[in-house]
């Protein structure tokens, strides 16, 4: 789903990320800036986020961590308004019963152990029942046998996941997340995206920040991205690339008749290029993506060609985000 | 860009997977124990000349390994050679043709990046001018220009990371250890070194050893994979066997799914959404894959319905699958050494 | 196209023109490879370098070079006035090593933490580890450009001193000789002296990769040790109080001296009446004992 205008009465209309059936947005950025003297490290930025889970992307020195701490409110903006749950989040204790936030930083005491840690969390939230909050977070990141020892002799990718039960140990609405897989071996990785994923469909909205696109790929479903302190993409990721009109698709085919199939696709309106690569397939460049799409199994039915691959090289996150970048 | 089938490499894997000539690091039953706990034990392995990912959780023993590899500590059993010299007696000579690239911090700030390379050459063996030299001409090969000159405290993330890997083979080393080279990048940086890397085992004709927790970056790079688990040997092979052939096929098309489905089934081929895909208005389908009859099939019903066919491609099992799958009996929590 | 018979000769070929293109990429090393004693070099020149600030920033040299300055005014003024007062008292040796000891003892606060926090701090000694040299190599590297450090320090000063004295002689060359023994003594105290503040600071330096701390342990060290000496020895009567004297940085290198010279200037050293041989054991003792914590520091690591 592309990004939707969502009106909000008596307010400007608010670029609303995720699908319009998971609810009305629970994270709201309303023109928000923030500079330090001469230097803008955030430019009216506006956004909505709904429940689910979206992707924080940007370079490094572009702001996004400076947006992050805006949104956890642990900065205030320079000009604009952040709103979590139709809360102010700066200077309000009460939004962090709904807010969870895992930070980059490690700031985790060495000298308690894991559960001491989260239940700590849990006791400062106020929640009624500590000790199950405490012993559910902890099952939910799979930490049951190590969460008796010291975290002081945590591995790195343990102290990130005992970091991420104690934000979730007051079962929060709203999750903002920095790096939270770094550290991390594969296993716990794939545990964690899982537990991520999970969560957004239970109706959180979860904010991921990451640099590792292909992860970020598998466990959002939206994605925001700030270049130069400005929104530069919000949306399901392909659909961006469909609207990055500098570069055309490049597809590539594999099929047991590619020099027939390449004289038949280059009389294709759609078709900007058609080459021939050293292992047989094809690589087709178009501007016309539905067109090309549609074109293609309609001429290789009707001209018998069997279609083994068919296969979009550049519409990864990855490239998508380095098409963004150079613009 | 990326792509599944590996490399191919001009070393010596050959596109169909065969191992050729001497392998560049083998052990025979290296055994290391460091104060009661078992860190390598009886590990045989024999890895060839390739790039290759080194794979394993914390504590598996990786680092170890590495420090045994480099002759920086002697083993309590077994033996490893490395580029055909002994570990244990011939720690010098190795170091003299191996690079290595750690994962933290190890940059002095005082120093300029020309200067620090320049210098690494020099404790390496290689002549004050020439190593001057090199130290600029590799800065340059790993992206360095005028910054080559600056100190090296005022550089990025991203620039440290290129002076760790230039000071890593400035002196032509035959084999590269490579520690989380992407760590701390942001997604341009992890492409440009991602694709440094790979330069430097095809252009350069360097071997590399990548340690890292990022599964995709070792498909990208790497066309050999070892994993450790607990200080032994979980699985060393060729990423081109690990595939497997037959998976289902992966559709995605535009618009509505089921009518595709229902379609598909009225000619007895039966699909189903793929469990694990966000929708977001793609449909994202599994189809059985029964050779040419279900291509056919596809293109058929794709084209009857005019709906656009985005993607068609077999789904091979990927690293992730191969890993977790060797790890299933929730080790996610660390090895026996309990990290 | 032209076609060439014999009446229409063929017109001279075009001259082929030049074009070429070089491969500017990596080229592998063909050239020679050194063994460890070249890397050891390298790495006490580039750690002499460091210390005194070549390649640096100019706050770095600043201290070096106002003690090279400091250390330099005694031998100066020395040679000054025997040259243009020659009635007037001349500067002795012992008098100028107890001159100089503060400017030594920071010059070794300062340069020893140099040479090997910095490494420490910043994580570069697995780079360096991960080179075709042993631990040992570099440690035996600091040292030395250590050494060669003190001693710019704390011999050469001295022996400028002994110099200009004797080309200031009507007949330098006889001078020399005769006084061959003032230089043999001025060579014991100067590598002496140099080797033995440099352990003690390069022993303190390798603890630790906090600069600053090292230098301030290293100076109230140095400054402080004379005051727990007096102290001692004014407290205790008995015989045991002479010893305290090797507690005692300054007063043990004055010992040396005094012995060397034979002259009598600090009241602790007199009444502790050593031999210059004890003083010379001591000395060379510290040296050995911080080597060996040295040792123990950086080499042994399975």
């Amino acid at each position: 789903m592309t990004s939707a205008i969502v009106e909000k009465p008596g307010a400007l209309p608010v670029p609303e990320i995720g699908p319009p059936e998971s609810g009305p947005a629970t994270v709201i950025a309303d023109h928000v800036s923030k500079w330090y003297g001469d230097v803008v490290a955030v430019s009216d930025v506006t956004f909505g986020l709904a429940p689910g889970v979206t992707g924080l992307l940007g370079p490094n020195g572009s702001g996004k961590s400076t947006l992050l701490k805006m949104l956890a409110g642990l900065l205030a903006p320079s000009a604009g308004g952040i709103r979590v749950l139709n809360q102010r989040v700066r200077g309000n204790a009460q939004v962090y019963r709904h807010l969870g936030l895992v930070p980059e930083q490690e700031h985790v005491y060495p000298f308690l152990t894991g559960r001491e840690f989260v239940r700590l969390n849990a006791l400062l939230q106020k929640l009624p029942n500590p000790d199950a909050a405490t012993a559910r977070a902890i099952a939910t990141v799979d930490m049951e046998e190590p969460a008796r020892r010291k975290i002081g002799g945590y591995s790195k990718g343990m102290r990130q996941r005992i970091k991420v039960a104690a934000a979730l140990v007051h079962d929060p609405d709203v999750l903002l997340m920095d790096e939270p897989l770094n550290g991390m071996d594969p296993v716990q990785r794939a545990h964690t995206i899982q537990l991520i994923r999970t969560l957004g469909a239970n109706g959180k909205t979860v904010l991921v920040s990451s640099h590792v696109l292909p992860e970020v790929e598998r466990l959002a479903q939206n994605i925001l991205v700030i270049i130069n302190g400005k929104l530069a993409a919000a949306g399901d990721f392909r659909a961006i690339r469909d609207k990055i009109d500098a570069h055309d698709h490049a597809v590539r085919i594999r099929t047991n008749e590619p020099r027939r199939l390449a004289a038949a696709l280059i009389a294709l309106p759609a078709t900007r290029a058609v080459r021939m690569e050293s292992d047989g397939r094809l690589t087709a460049e178009t501007n016309d993506v539905r067109a090309f799409y549609r074109a293609v199994p309609e001429i290789a039915k009707a001209e018998k060609i069997h279609l083994y691959e068919i296969f979009p090289t550049d519409e990864s996150l990855t490239s998508v985000f380095s098409y963004l970048v150079e613009r | 860009m990326a792509t599944t089938a590996t490399a191919s490499s001009p070393e010596l894997i050959t596109p169909t997977g065969e191992i050729l000539g001497p392998p560049v690091i083998e052990t025979r039953g290296l055994t290391k124990i460091y104060g009661g706990v078992v860190a390598l034990d009886r590990l045989d392995l024999s890895v060839p000349r390739a790039a290759i990912g080194l794979l394993g959780p914390n504590g598996a023993g990786k680092t170890t390994l590495l420090r045994l590899l480099l002759g920086l500590a002697k083993p309590d059993a077994g033996s490893a050679e490395v580029l055909g010299f002994d570990t244990a007696t011939q720690g010098l000579d190795i170091r003299a043709h191996v690079g290595y690239m750690p994962e933290s911090d190890c940059l002095p700030p005082g120093a300029t990046a020309a200067d620090f390379v320049g210098h690494m050459a020099e404790m390496s063996g290689l002549p004050g001018r020439q190593a001057r030299q090199r130290a600029a001409d590799v800065l340059y090969q790993v992206g360095l220009d005028e910054e080559r000159y600056r100190l090296i405290k005022g550089f990025s993330t991203g620039m440290k990371q290129r002076v760790k890997l230039a000071q890593a083979i400035v002196h032509d080393p035959s084999l590269v250890f490579l520690d989380e080279p992407t760590a701390g990048l942001d997604p341009p940086g992890r492409e440009d070194m991602l694709a440094l890397i790979t330069r430097i085992h095809h252009s350069l004709g360097i071997t590399v050893v990548v340690s890292t927790h990022i599964l995709e970056d070792v498909e990208r790079v790497c066309d050999y994979v070892v994993i450790l688990n607990g200080g032994r040997l979980v699985l060393a092979q060729p990423l081109r066997e690990l595939g497997g052939s037959g998976g289902d096929l992966l559709v995605r098309v535009d618009g509505n799914p089921e009518l595709f489905l229902a379609r598909l089934a009225q000619q007895g081929i039966v699909g189903a959404t793929a469990p694990d895909a966000y929708g977001n208005g793609w449909g994202e389908l599994l189809i059985p894959n029964t050779g040419d009859r279900a291509y056919d099939a596809i293109r058929d019903v794709a084209a009857e319905l005019h709906l656009p066919l985005r993607t068609l491609r077999r789904r091979e099992r990927s690293l992730e699958d191969v890993y977790l799958g060797n790890f299933e009996n929730g080790t996610a929590n660390g090895n026996r050494n309990g990290q | 196209m032209e076609v060439s018979t014999a009446a229409n000769p063929p017109a001279a070929a075009a001259p082929a023109r030049f074009g070429e293109v070089y491969d500017r990429g990596y080229a592998h090393y063909e050239g020679p490879r050194l063994g460890r004693r070249h890397a050891i070099w390298a790495l006490i020149v580039y750690s002499v370098k460091r210390a005194l600030g070549i390649k640096k920033s100019w706050t770095a040299k600043v201290i070096p070079i106002i003690l090279y300055v400091g250390v330099s005014l005694p031998v100066i003024v020395g040679i000054g006035i025997r040259a243009f007062l020659p009635s007037a008292k001349v500067l002795q040796y012992p008098t100028f090593f107890g001159l100089i000891f503060t400017i030594e003892g920071i010059f070794v606060a300062t340069v020893a933490p140099e040479m090997l926090c910095g490494d420490r701090r910043e994580n570069v000694l697995p780079l360096y580890f991960s080179r075709a040299i042993t631990r040992l190599d570099y440690l035996v590297a600091k040292l030395i450009a250590t050494a060669i450090l003190t001693l710019t320090i704390s011999f050469v000063p001295a022996l400028i001193l002994w110099l200009g004295f004797q080309l200031l002689e009507k007949y330098p060359l006889t001078a020399m000789w005769h006084h061959l023994g003032d230089l043999g003594h001025i060579a014991v105290a100067g590598t002496l002296i140099a080797f033995y503040l440099g352990a003690g600071g390069l022993t303190i330096a390798s603890f630790t990769g906090r600069k600053s701390v090292a230098v301030a342990v290293t100076i109230i060290l140095f400054l402080s040790s004379t005051v727990l000496a007096q102290a001692l020895f004014h407290a205790v009567s008995s015989g045991i109080r002479r010893y305290f004297v090797f507690i005692s940085t300054p007063q043990t290198v004055i010992g040396l001296v005094n012995g060397l010279f034979n002259t009598r200037s600090d009241p602790m050293v007199s009444a502790a009446n050593f031999s210059v041989w004890i003083y010379i054991i001591a000395m060379s003792a510290v040296v050995l004992i911080g080597c060996a914590i040295m040792y123990w520091r950086y080499v042994p690591h399975d």
